[in-house]
């Protein structure tokens, strides 16, 4: 470890002392308050989907079904779910009717349920139709994570922060001046997120124990996806934020920030959705942008969706966020001086500005949900 | 008189203002999208203007590093004469910032095709291995002879693994 990352490591974890108090300084059991269940091996049928059924735990508040790996060709969605009194919880052809989503996704498929406190989990056996997009069949592997754990009344999570050739994540700063923003963008991603009651817990830290010049920049699905196996998350419940120079989709575009899911693959082991990864080439210019990275990403990890999508065709299934469809000048995409006052002000607004801050408590009550919060 | 002067100035200018304000924070905007960067057609909806906006905002050194480098990148959707001699500039200044400089090379390979493989052989060559990685990525998709040979050329001086990996890859041998 760098003598700089040393340095940082120590100033953070002072920072991230008072939250540890609220947790009583005790390191979360990985197992404690969650149920695993592996569902099986399924096999894609002529029409290209597979019947796969879950069974959440008595008592469980959330269910995390995972499918994979199928590789990155392949996208793969949910074409419908089933509630067990055979109510529709989720149906591609009309994929807002009910206040349920699901992404769609390369190599891993993962689902939330709810995501909204408008859905309840029922007890019994729901029936989950997977479809791909693939031209042969496709085999894959699901699992559950069911959240037998109560819900706390302040919901936490911990955070495990990784710096990937970023030399003390502020070239140009010195290192006095790189703890004191660290310090600041941690303060800002609480802020953030208390506003829907989450509170950050233990914060560790460490360099990057792999090929450092491969993943400094981070090209594309497949290196983020090798990025995020490394992530041995089975026996560890925190959310791993890789920070990186730079993400850059396949041509080459500047992307900043991307997380598993939603929602990320917490608590199951190593996969393509088992982190978030940050870009913090504006981290001495503009730390707020990169903590607003961390808590817009982090959200998406935790199972939330983008309040309204650029452009407007889909929105988050939550009573208390705003929808915007205020397309003033109608071009088909929504800015956010358009949606001023209807969305643009929420953390998970689809561009970061130094407005989109705040978090719902619905957004809270999903994260709560995730395997990842204790 | 001269208040009259003024006001009429201020008449005159203030819509045009608003408007060149408006395109400002359209621009910025979609500089600002997470995990989606804008495409051709994003741009496009932006209407005339956007180009000039994005080459102002490139060289706006007020600006953040993420939406300056996200500005030289989508230069590559305005191919005008004055973007490419920016961008080609910038690709093949040692010293310069590294992240524009990789988002220049990319934009040259989109926007100007084969056009562009002599800066990016130039490019190719520079000391900072990212950028050669990035650019090598650049001339693949560029795709043409001259940009394969280019890379050709490159591999069998080339010493950095990371790069090689990534030249063998372009280059179709993984």
């Amino acid at each position: 470890m760098s003598d700089r990352i040393a340095s940082l490591l120590f100033v953070a974890s002072l920072a991230a002392a008072a939250s540890l108090a609220a947790c009583d300084g005790e390191k979360l059991d990985p197992e404690d308050g969650l149920e695993r269940e592996e569902l099986g091996t399924f096999t894609t049928d002529t029409a290209g989907g597979a019947d796969v059924s879950f069974e959440p735990a008595d008592g469980a508040v959330s269910a995390l079904v995972y499918c994979g790996p199928y590789g990155y060709g392949t996208l793969g969605t949910a074409e419908t779910i089933t509630a067990p009194d055979s109510s529709s919880v989720f149906d591609l052809e009309n994929p807002t009717a009910t206040p349920m989503r699901v992404g769609i996704h390369s190599d891993i498929l993962p689902m939330l349920l709810p995501v909204s406190p408008d859905l309840d989990l029922a007890s019994g056996a729901y029936g989950l139709r997977l479809y791909f997009d693939a031209e042969e069949a496709v085999s894959v592997t699901c699992g559950a994570v069911y959240r037998t754990q109560p819900v706390e009344a302040n919901p936490t999570v911990d955070l495990h922060l990784v710096f990937v050739g970023v030399d003390g994540i502020a070239p140009g700063l010195t290192a006095a001046e790189g703890e004191t923003t660290l310090t600041g963008v941690m303060d800002q991603v609480t802020a953030m997120w208390s506003g829907g009651g989450l509170s950050i817990g233990t914060v560790t830290y460490s360099d990057f124990d792999g090929d450092v010049d491969a993943y400094t920049v981070v090209d594309g699905d497949e290196e983020l996806g090798s990025l995020f196996r490394t992530v041995n998350a089975a026996g560890d419940r925190s959310i791993t934020f890789f920070f990186v120079q730079e993400i850059t989709d396949d041509a080459g575009a500047t992307i900043l920030g991307l997380a598993g899911g939603p929602p990320g693959t917490a608590a199951v082991g190593a996969t393509s959705k088992s982190a978030v990864v940050v870009t913090t080439a504006a981290f001495a210019e503009d730390p707020g942008e990169v903590a607003r990275i961390m808590a817009h990403e982090g959200g998406h990890f935790l199972g939330l969706f983008h309040t309204t999508e650029k452009d407007g065709s889909e929105s988050d299934p939550l009573g208390d966020t705003p929808e915007c469809s205020n397309d003033v000048d109608v071009n088909g995409i929504l800015s956010s001086s358009e949606c001023g006052g209807t969305g643009a002000e929420n953390l998970m607004w689809w561009a970061s500005s130094e407005d989109s801050t705040d978090m719902s408590a619905d957004q809270g009550w999903v994260v709560s949900r995730s395997a990842a919060v204790h | 008189m001269r208040i009259l002067l003024v006001m009429l100035l201020v008449a005159v200018a203030t819509p045009s203002a608003r408007a060149d304000e408006a395109l400002r924070g359209r621009v910025l905007d979609l500089l600002s999208a997470y995990e989606e960067p804008a495409s051709a057609a994003d741009w496009r909806a932006l209407g005339e203007g956007a180009g000039a906006e994005l080459y102002a905002v490139a060289q706006d050194t007020s600006l953040s590093h993420t939406r300056r480098a996200g500005a030289v990148y989508a230069l590559g959707f305005f191919p005008t004469e004055a973007h490419r001699a920016y961008l080609a500039a910038l690709a093949t200044t040692d010293g310069a910032d590294s992240l524009l400089r990789r988002k220049a090379v990319y934009a040259l390979g989109a926007g100007w095709g084969d056009r562009a493989v002599p800066d990016l052989a130039r490019a190719l060559a520079a000391p900072d291995s990212q950028l050669r990685a990035a650019t090598a990525r650049a001339l693949g998709k560029v795709g043409t002879p001259t940009a394969q040979e280019a890379l050709r050329a490159r591999l069998a001086t080339e010493s950095d693994a990371m790069v090689r990996t990534t030249l063998t890859t372009v280059l179709g041998g993984r």
